[in-house]
């Protein structure tokens, strides 16, 4: 009788998932069901781990795509996307000089979507600089960093330097003569400080000149230290913007 | 809505004889007709004039992550990027450029000594950027665009203004750069040569750049208080404008009309590097 009605429902599509979201290992995992009503709406957004730093609530001109136009959330997508194309590309490559450059012509030449990781990643590298710029410019010309939102601004502006700080990390590791000359020049211009310009600078090339102290020291900034260190303040960022309310309204 | 008026349910008594564990919703309910009638008031009034994050703020995030992402991965499909030959200690390729997000760094690199330009000033205009709501500390005008009506001209004007002016003095000093006719002058006044260094490295490299910024923002602000009568904020978005200005333009500067030895030259009569 029982393997009678389970054949039955095989070939009632509809009917399997409906058994399938009834059952226990479902309900365990997913625990309201799919919001069609203000209550559970609510209990969606309040129940889930990544949607519970949003409000259940908001007024509608806080979220008018002509207000905020979407540029922080854009900023994080970007770094989901470049964490994800990262992990991707670190399995190939190796910060070794000249390893390194030749890991690149291979990503290129021969693994299976290595120059399409590759791109996304430089492109979307790019996309947030930018993207995070004009979010900075965007919060001040609708002042929404007046109080009780002062601290975010500052963490915001931690957050524009780490970005810069991640994409120049990464502009060394190809090991090309673009990405050499380019860190060369950047890292003069710390070494040109008095006092204490010229440690900083053997601090970060771990030499007197770019070499393979300085990738490994970059490639680990980049990796692990930078984006740690990123996801830190982005948690205090959201955090922040949860505790004191969206700009408008409310 | 429903979680106010849901009274609770039959069987959820309050102890006694049924001693079942409620449901959550139940519990949820219980909660709801505990509230006083002012909160009961405060709510209703709430959500009159909000909408539910659920879908209305979703479904916005969720088509910017699916255009975003299309995008990038189009872009990624059609251009590759650029890979050049190994590095090379030994072969300094002319111009060597910075990443072009520092290039507006490395233009003011020519134009002034290599601290200030590398450090002093980027750092200077960062803890700026960062302390602003703690001179425009009013919480009026939170959440609209360009505060008030002024605000727009302001932003245009200040843009102008920041771009001719800036633009000028770069070409001023790729023509007549201010070490060498400094120098001239020095020239006539003292004979000792490493003095002579000494007074043109300050002069050039501090002195003037510094003299220029300052007075630049000086009269910016003067014309912002003066002519278009601007209070403390409005004075504050020509400032921040003419920072974003600054950027743009010598990034722009930097990216596309910087060759060979860092001369200017029109992006479409640009050497190629070697």
């Amino acid at each position: 009788m029982q393997i009678r009605n389970g054949l039955r429902m095989l070939a009632h599509p509809g009917q399997l998932y409906e058994a399938f979201t009834r059952s226990q290992l479902y309900r365990s995992v997913i625990r309201n069901p799919w919001p069609t009503n203000a209550r559970t709406r609510a209990l969606a957004v309040m129940g889930s781990v990544f949607l519970h730093l949003q409000p259940t609530r908001t007024r509608p001109e806080a979220i008018k795509i002509t207000y905020t136009w979407g540029l922080g959330g854009i900023s994080f997508l970007f770094f989901l996307i470049l964490t994800l194309t990262g992990v991707l590309l670190m399995f190939y490559y190796v910060p070794q000089v000249p390893l390194a450059y030749q890991n690149m012509l291979d990503l290129q030449g021969s693994v299976s979507f290595g120059q399409l990781m590759r791109n996304m990643h430089r492109w979307a590298a790019h996309g947030m600089v930018i993207v995070v710029f004009l979010h900075m410019c965007r919060v001040f010309y609708t002042g929404s960093y007046r109080p009780p939102r002062e601290f975010n601004r500052i963490v915001g502006v931690i957050l524009l330097v780490l970005t810069f700080l991640l994409s120049f990390t990464g502009y060394l590791l190809p090991w090309d003569q673009l990405s050499y000359w380019a860190v060369t020049v950047g890292t003069n211009m710390v070494g040109s400080t008095p006092f204490l310009g010229g440690l900083v600078q053997f601090l970060l090339l771990g030499d007197k000149t770019v070499g393979q102290n300085t990738l490994i020291r970059f490639y680990t900034l980049h990796v692990i230290a930078l984006p740690l260190l990123l996801s830190l303040f982005l948690s205090v960022h959201f955090w922040r913007i949860r505790k004191d309310g969206f700009s408008r309204g409310l | 809505m429903a979680t106010t008026t849901q009274p609770p349910k039959a069987g959820a008594g309050q102890g006694g004889e049924n001693t079942r564990v409620p449901s959550r919703e139940e519990m949820l309910a219980r909660l709801a007709t505990r509230r006083n009638p002012e909160t009961q008031v405060a709510t209703a009034r709430r959500k009159a004039n909000t909408v539910q994050v659920w879908p209305h703020l979703m479904i916005r995030q969720f088509l910017a992550t699916i255009v975003v992402s299309l995008n990038i991965l189009l872009l990624a499909v059609l251009i590759n990027g650029p890979l050049d030959q190994l590095a090379n200690p030994e072969k300094t390729p002319n111009p060597s450029k910075a990443p072009w997000y520092f290039l507006n760094l490395q233009e003011l690199l020519l134009h002034m000594s290599p601290d200030l330009a590398g450090v002093i000033v980027p750092s200077l205009a960062l803890v700026a950027i960062a302390a602003i709501p703690y001179f425009d500390n009013k919480p009026e005008g939170v959440g609209v665009w360009f505060y008030s009506r002024k605000g727009i001209p302001i932003t245009i004007f200040t843009f102008i203004y920041t771009f001719v002016l800036e633009s000028a003095l770069v070409l001023i000093d790729a023509q007549f750069p201010a070490k060498t006719w400094f120098a001239n002058i020095v020239n006539g006044f003292v004979s000792d040569s490493s003095t002579q260094g000494f007074i043109v490295q300050a002069f050039a490299g501090y002195i003037y750049p510094l003299s220029i910024m300052a007075i630049l923002t000086g009269i910016l602000i003067l014309i912002m208080a003066k002519v278009w009568k601007a209070n403390r904020t409005e004075i504050i978005i020509a400032l921040f404008t003419g920072f974003v200005a600054s950027y743009t333009l010598l990034t722009i500067i930097g990216t596309a009309f910087r060759g060979p030895s860092m001369n200017l030259f029109y992006p479409w009569a640009m050497p190629a590097s070697h």
